[in-house]
């Protein structure tokens, strides 16, 4: 089969594009792989800030109802502490 | 004489072969080559586009590190906090059952975490829940 200039041309063409194609096909792997890792991070930190506010939110809406939870609120400075508030026994 | 009647004819028939054969074989390197130039065509494409893809994964990995960093960074300081915090919170609902009603309901839902103090008859029937689905996009 005789090769003509076109021929040669389109083929070099082709096989920078594959080679072009197989390292971009290679870092996109990886920076997608990586990008989700960060995000599930990301959203699992999020999701236990949002479980932690929650359960703070109505640990002081007990403590509302029922003083006696309140020393725990205060020891983790979730709740200032009360003026007339004894110290802790020593 | 008579060898030549018979391979007239039959010179005749290769040649309209062979023309045949070399119309076969324009027609097929045509199409070769238009094969050839789609296949390029698509591989830039593909290449254009991936390339593309990684430079925008590359700018959203630029501000996810920093990120994900200081979420490890506070993460680490935080945990020890929280698991004394719900520790503590435990050793509490073990005195105060309608505590425990409302610990359960977080207890159950922490991965990892013990099993709540209370039974779980004490839980309410309308639990809201505790943990959101991840479907959050991260802060760009």
């Amino acid at each position: 089969m005789k090769k003509n200039g076109t021929t040669t041309i389109l083929n070099w063409a082709l096989a920078i594009a594959v080679i072009a194609l197989a390292v971009c096909s290679i870092q996109y792997f990886f920076k997608t792989r990586e990008v989700r890792n960060l995000q599930s991070k990301i959203v699992e930190y999020q999701n236990k800030q949002q479980f932690l506010n929650s359960l703070i939110a109505d640990c002081m809406e007990y403590s509302k109802r029922n003083p006696s939870i309140d020393p725990i609120l205060e020891v983790n400075n979730l709740k200032p502490k009360a003026a007339g508030t004894k110290p802790a026994a020593k | 004489m008579s060898e030549q009647n018979i391979s007239a004819p039959s010179k005749t028939a290769d040649t309209s072969e062979l023309s045949e054969l070399k119309q076969q074989f324009a027609e097929l390197e045509r199409q070769t080559h238009s094969l050839r130039v789609a296949l390029v065509v698509v591989a830039v494409c593909l290449a254009g586009f991936l390339a593309l893809e990684v430079r925008r994964n590359g700018q959203a990995l630029t501000l996810l590190r920093p990120q994900a960093t200081q979420v490890a960074e506070a993460s680490k300081a935080q945990d020890p906090i929280a698991n004394k915090f719900l520790a503590q919170l435990m050793d509490y609902a073990k005195g105060h059952p309608d505590f425990g009603a409302v610990l359960g309901k977080y207890v159950q839902r922490q991965p990892g975490a013990p099993a709540p103090t209370t039974a779980p008859a004490a839980t309410p029937a309308s639990v809201k829940p505790a943990v959101a689905t991840p479907t959050a996009a991260p802060k760009k």
